[in-house]
């Protein structure tokens, strides 16, 4: 109620004569009156509590977001969303309470405010789970930017990780958007963040050559690259599978991340001229022509 | 006393009541009409307002002022009833009941409407973008507050609903301008692979539509069954991927030809079943 233009005491009889008119305004006047006097002081009190408690919020945000600069543990995002959000907060208490002093009633303002939130909290189940996920992501670091990651059957290297999205660019550069309530629902695999990598790759050889020899020739023309590494040990040829047509051997190095295709590719080509010059010969598949007896 | 009697006593206090009443009635007029002409300036400022945030556009703005317009009359409506001294209490159990209700039914169309707003503000793609959304390939053609319409090369309209869209993984084929186009090729074992990489990086000079920077790169990327695969990389403008994809082909053929190398069918080595037997 925001006046009361009812005074305490009860209204004259009303009489159509100049007195009775008169004693009429007299009384509705002076209760005007009353309730504007009683009543600027409300709205002084409810200005001032806006006042300072805006500038409290905005007070408040500045502390929280350079304390988290400051001490680095948390990231800029994440602790600029923390700040907003607690300064969004602060405010809407506020104005609750400039509201309650004018004398508003408060109570149907929460109970339609509650049953507002339960409907924009349907309404919004998959963003704010975004919101949870993005969190998670941004406290636990799965991956940080510039890495080179697998996730939700997408490839590339980490662009951007905000609240809601994580942002990939791959190799073909074609940006990909990812929920991150999508990605965290996912195995994540992170290609980079371990150090170095081993490049797999299988030769298979005829079951007539000599197996020795191939993998002396493997293991040479992988040591002779400059990209391999040696330092998780020196390159590594097996025989790994007897396949249909083929000896399979497992050619294992370890590389940087950044050159693991070039040595892949690389390999590939002087692996396979290797063999043509050591009469080494990489077969084709082979079938067994079988006449029926009748 | 008779009931005419009555009836007169009654119709005097008459005046009394109505004057009672009237000022209560006259500020909640008041403020709703002044209430109501703020709340509609405030509208019309948010739209003008939002339009100028430079990732909002006209629809999202004009969403933003009937928002406003909407919760400011509620809050219009209450601040008159409450000046008449009504009370509110069981008008705000209504109104919430009703939000409830409105929130379950409209659960699915709330999340479109929220999604459609992360995409207006967050702009993962832009009318004119080729885009995969929920799962779908095209071009976008227009972006609204419940949907995303895409088109197919092949003149399919898709509509696709804003929370499928968000919810989903986006690729967006045009951000980044420049796209690589990447095409295998398989030659014979037999081949020279440093001459037949040669052949097949022949085929990007003088194409105006092949960056020279990164420049085109071809290297053996399998060893196939039957075939030494190598693969062609070639940077070019994004609207001109397919247009390239649709020509380079015919062209690495010529070259191959050209150069004497040979794309192999598929190679199986029949071996009679005599042979086998003699060797064991």
């Amino acid at each position: 109620m925001l006046f009361n233009f009812l005074a305490d005491t009860p209204a004259p009889p009303f009489e159509l004569t100049p007195e009775g008119l008169n004693a009429t305004a007299l009384h509705y006047g002076q209760a005007a009156l009353d309730s504007a006097i009683s009543f600027a002081p409300k709205l002084l009190a409810a200005l001032l509590v806006l006042w300072i408690g805006s500038w409290f919020a905005g007070k408040m945000y500045r502390v929280v977001s350079t304390q988290i600069t400051k001490s680095g543990k948390i990231d800029d995002t994440l602790g600029n969303f923390f700040a907003t959000a607690l300064r969004y907060l602060v405010m809407a208490a506020v104005l609750l309470l400039a509201v309650a002093i004018l004398g508003v009633q408060v109570s149907s303002i929460f109970v339609i405010f509650s049953a507002m939130t339960l409907a924009l909290g349907l309404a919004l189940q998959g963003s704010m789970s975004n919101v949870a996920a993005g969190l998670l992501l941004i406290i636990m670091r799965p991956y940080k930017i510039g890495d080179y990651v697998e996730v939700a059957g997408e490839e590339g290297t980490v662009e951007d990780v905000s609240i809601f999205v994580t942002t990939l660019r791959t190799l073909d550069n074609i940006q990909i958007i990812l929920s991150n309530g999508e990605v965290r629902s996912s195995p994540i695999r992170n290609l980079t963040s371990l150090g170095l990598r081993r490049c797999d790759i299988d030769f298979g050889i005829d079951y007539g050559d000599d197996i020795g020899k191939a993998i002396g020739i493997i293991k040479q023309t992988a040591a002779k690259h400059p990209d391999v590494s040696s330092e998780n040990g020196e390159p590594w040829a097996k025989v790994a599978c007897l396949n249909d047509s083929s000896v399979d051997i497992q050619m294992r190095v370890w590389c940087k991340p950044e050159h693991y295709w070039d040595v892949r590719f690389d390999l590939l080509r002087s692996v396979k001229e290797a063999f043509d010059a050591g009469g080494i010969t990489i077969p084709y598949p082979h079938v067994v022509e079988i006449e029926k007896s009748s | 006393m008779d009931i005419v009697a009555i009836g007169m006593e009654r119709l005097k206090t008459l005046p009394n009541l109505i004057i009672e009443i009237a000022p209560g009635v006259a500020l909640a007029l008041l403020i709703f009409f002044i209430g109501r002409a703020i709340v509609r300036r405030l509208s019309r400022a948010t739209v003008t307002a939002s339009g100028k945030v430079p990732n909002v556009d006209t629809t999202l703005a004009r969403f933003f002022g009937s928002a406003v317009l909407f919760i400011g009359t509620g809050a219009v409506i209450v601040a008159a009833l409450s000046a008449m001294n009504v009370n509110l209490a069981f008008l705000a159990t209504v109104v919430a009941s009703m939000f409830v209700a409105l929130g379950f039914a409209l659960q699915d169309t709330l999340s479109d409407v929220a999604s459609g707003i992360m995409l207006m503000v967050f702009r993962p793609y832009k009318v004119g973008d080729e885009v995969e959304i929920g799962g779908e390939h095209g071009v976008v053609t227009s972006l609204g507050l419940f949907t995303t319409s895409l088109e197919t090369r092949d003149n399919i309209e898709i509509v696709v609903g804003n929370s499928a869209a968000f919810s989903n993984t986006i690729k967006n084929f045009h951000h980044y301008g420049d796209r690589r186009l990447d095409m295998d090729f398989g030659i014979s074992y037999d081949a020279d692979i440093g001459t037949a990489i040669t052949a097949i990086l022949s085929v990007c000079e003088g194409d105006a539509r092949i960056r020279s920077v990164p420049e085109p790169w071809a290297k053996v990327t399998g060893l196939g069954d039957s075939a030494v695969n190598i693969q062609l990389r070639v940077w070019c403008d994004a609207d001109e991927h397919r247009n390239l994809q649709m020509d380079l082909p015919e062209r690495v053929k010529h070259a191959l030809d050209a150069a004497k190398i040979e794309i192999p069918y598929e190679h199986n080595m029949i071996i009679p079943v005599k042979a086998v037997q003699n060797a064991v």
